[in-house]
């Protein structure tokens, strides 16, 4: 007796026994060939080819065989195993039990095909018959555990009640059968083998592990299929189970943490995290776990620190993709970039600064990076910054003539004197570069930027002038100082003049159709008070 | 119908697709590979026309585009959660379970090979130096001294069954 993945498998990849196996199967195709067509001869070839690992050959080979016997049908269920061919598996070693129902091979083979198709309820009572048959008494012992086990599993369902059995194995019997449980390859039945033998051995540690290391595969596989409910339902009860081993512990508040949030129980969701987190402190990814619930709760301060660990621990031990060079580096580059952008977002600038100067020392000569740290600097009121960043870029990129106007957003702009100067600089670049789209793109920019300003400008001065035509409106003649009043309106009418001067100037620069619209609204709003004022001075 | 004392789960929509992220999206660890990338996908794909996954087909279609982009990657990472730690604990459960995509079962079946005797009746081999001592050698004319040393080696040289060709074209 043999066993198909045991370690005889092992050997025939060994080179000189495979090249045996050939030869062997060409020395029978040769008798074959000369005549020798017998059923014996065939399956010696099937074997041959079997332990080559051709096993289509191996099957045409015991397809040929013209009366198969037991042994037959045997070998084609294990080649259908072999093959993943469940379903096909079954049915053979179902026939070979038929024709020899002393064949301990199929009637074992057949019990766990059967567990591996989840057939789990057929399956004491095969148990019971292959004990029967089972060569060894280690092997027997064995079986009669299974079959207490499948028993069990049954009536922990309709009665709620264990094979007391069960509490008389040997830890190496447990851990036989627990391997035996893993290897079956379908996850509810692990599931359900596992949860009786963790209740009915609830002192056994290896009973206890093995259980919660199913429930958390199951809890992933619902988590695959996006069923966050189901596996958080699935892993709360183990949230307070003691021994449990420190690694799967770790795992479960992780998952449960992930199922919380994606539940959109972010606080909750940060308790597990945090839990995790004490357990397994060196973790990256734990660390980025917790900073986004938290960010999620609207908690960007409280995630901070998390962040900052984070970016500490990633090193090259981080799991890379494949074809992506220096990972961890860009994970860190991008995350940095990334917060700092979320602090500008709240305006909390020396924050925002802080993380993209940490983002520009992972790459220095990154231009997009200075660009973002210059508006951040402008932002926040620090020009000198500002310009040294600017100075850099320059360097960095002395073609880009978009850069000239950068320095614009340096000037604090705050009358009309500003305005113009911005317009005058505007229009030397424009000139410099006429037809370079980055430099319109910026320009549209910095204009539509100064046209709000205008507007309050013009809105001041209407007010002034409002205030001195109602003053006119409401005093008696004599009490009215007509020659101030002749001042103010050359005055006011010197400044909306000056504005005027300043829409027509913006509107050949203008190529966005809004902004094109206000500033003529405002160029006839302007028109319309110059002439108010004419007509008093009048 | 619920009874009194169960409580009410509900049954809250997903959240947007950014939140879940293009990792969980595809039930892929952030260092998967394109293969994993491609498998997860396709299983998806069917999921989704099957109506058996929760999110829409255009989102699993969004998942796989981002996830193939480096540059698109790199940032779905920084805010996307981690179902599995760094040391990769699922990952190596789904092994030990064989939960793998195309992972053979895990058990080892009984192998029972008819031996050779069950299989070839060859019936009772001769003794070879009985038969060696029975040969009657052939007279050899005298002009050729070396043939019957050369005969001798013949016959005494080991059989080789591995070496043996019945067929002519072999």
């Amino acid at each position: 007796m043999s066993a198909t993945d045991a370690p005889e498998n092992g050997q025939l990849e060994n080179g000189a026994k495979a090249i045996r196996c050939a030869d062997a199967a060409h020395l029978i195709e040769q008798a074959l060939e000369t005549g020798c067509q017998t059923d014996r001869a065939i399956y010696l070839l099937a074997l041959a080819y079997k332990r080559q690992g051709k096993g289509a050959d191996a099957r045409n080979a015991l397809l040929r065989i013209a009366n198969p016997d037991a042994h037959v049908f045997l070998q084609m269920g294990l080649l259908s195993l072999k093959e993943q061919q469940l379903v096909q598996a079954e049915q053979d070693f179902a026939r070979v039990l038929q024709m020899d129902p002393a064949l301990f091979a199929a009637c074992f083979n057949l019990l766990l095909t059967r567990l591996s198709l989840g057939q789990i309820k057929t399956c004491a009572a095969l148990a019971a018959q292959a004990r029967d048959l089972a060569p060894s008494p280690e092997q027997r012992r064995l079986l009669d555990f299974l079959r207490a086990w499948l028993v069990s599993c049954g009536q922990r369902k309709h009665e709620g009640s264990f094979d007391l059995s069960l509490a008389d194995m040997t830890p190496d019997e447990e851990n036989a059968l627990i391997d035996l449980a893993r290897g079956l390859g379908r996850l509810e039945v692990v599931l359900e083998l596992l949860q009786v033998l963790a209740v009915a051995r609830p002192t056994s540690v290896q009973a206890q592990e093995a259980y919660i290391e199913v429930v958390l595969l199951k809890a992933r596989h619902l988590v695959d299929r996006c069923e966050w409910t189901q596996a958080e339902k699935l892993l709360q009860p183990f949230v307070r189970e003691h021994g449990i081993g420190k690694a799967n512990q770790v795992a479960l508040f992780n998952l449960l943490g992930c199922c919380t949030c994606l539940n959109q129980d972010s606080e909750s969701a940060g308790e597990y995290f945090r839990d995790a987190i004490k357990l397994a402190p060196s973790d990256p990814r734990l660390q980025q776990n917790l900073a986004l619930s938290l960010e999620l709760d609207n908690r960007l301060f409280d995630a901070e620190p998390h962040w900052n660990r984070y970016f500490d621990l990633l090193d090259r031990h981080l799991p890379s993709p494949p074809g992506i060079a220096n990972y961890p580096e860009q994970a860190a580059y991008v995350g940095l970039s990334r917060l700092a952008a979320k602090f500008a977002e709240k305006e909390k600038w020396p924050n925002a600064i802080q993380y993209q100067q940490r983002a520009l020392r992972l790459r220095p000569r990154d231009t997009d990076a200075l660009e973002r740290l210059f508006h951040l600097y402008a932002q926040a009121k620090r020009p000198d910054d500002a310009r040294k960043t600017l100075r850099q870029l320059q360097e960095l990129k002395p073609q880009e003539p978009q850069y000239q106007l950068y320095e614009l957003d340096l000037i604090e702009v705050n009358g009309l004197r500003d305005i113009e100067y911005l317009l005058g600089e505007i229009e030397r670049v424009h000139e410099q570069y006429p037809n370079d789209a980055r430099v319109d793109e910026k320009m549209v920019n910095t204009i539509g930027n100064v046209i709000p300003l205008m507007g309050n400008l013009c809105d001041q001065y209407t007010d002034q002038l409002n205030r001195v035509l109602s003053q006119i409106r409401r005093l008696p003649n004599y009490q009215i100082n007509w020659s101030a009043v002749y001042d103010v309106m050359s005055d006011l009418q010197r400044e909306f003049h000056k504005l005027r001067r300043i829409t027509n100037r913006c509107l050949p620069l203008l190529t966005n159709e809004e902004h094109r619209r206000v500033v003529r609204n405002l160029a006839e709003h302007i028109d319309r008070k110059i002439e108010v004022c004419r007509s008093v001075r009048a | 119908m619920s009874t009194e004392h169960e409580p009410v789960v509900l049954d809250l929509a997903p959240p947007p697709r950014e939140q879940v992220g293009p990792f969980l999206l595809l039930g892929l660890e952030k260092d998967a590979g394109p293969d994993e990338v491609e498998a997860n996908w396709a299983k998806r794909l069917i999921w989704a026309r099957k109506k058996q996954f929760r999110l829409a087909l255009e989102d699993v279609n969004w998942a796989r585009e981002i996830i193939n982009q480096p540059e698109h990657r790199v940032r779905a990472d920084a805010v996307s959660l981690n179902a599995d730690t760094v040391d990769g604990m699922l990952r190596r459960l789904r092994k030990r379970f064989g939960a793998e995509e195309n992972c053979p079962i895990g058990w080892h079946a009984v192998d029972v090979e008819k031996t050779h005797d069950e299989a070839f009746s060859v019936g009772t081999l001769p003794d070879p130096a009985e038969i060696r001592a029975n040969l009657t050698m052939p007279r050899l004319p005298d002009g050729l001294p070396a043939a019957s040393r050369l005969l001798e080696s013949y016959v005494d040289a080991p059989l080789d069954p591995w070496a043996l060709r019945l067929t002519p074209d072999s």
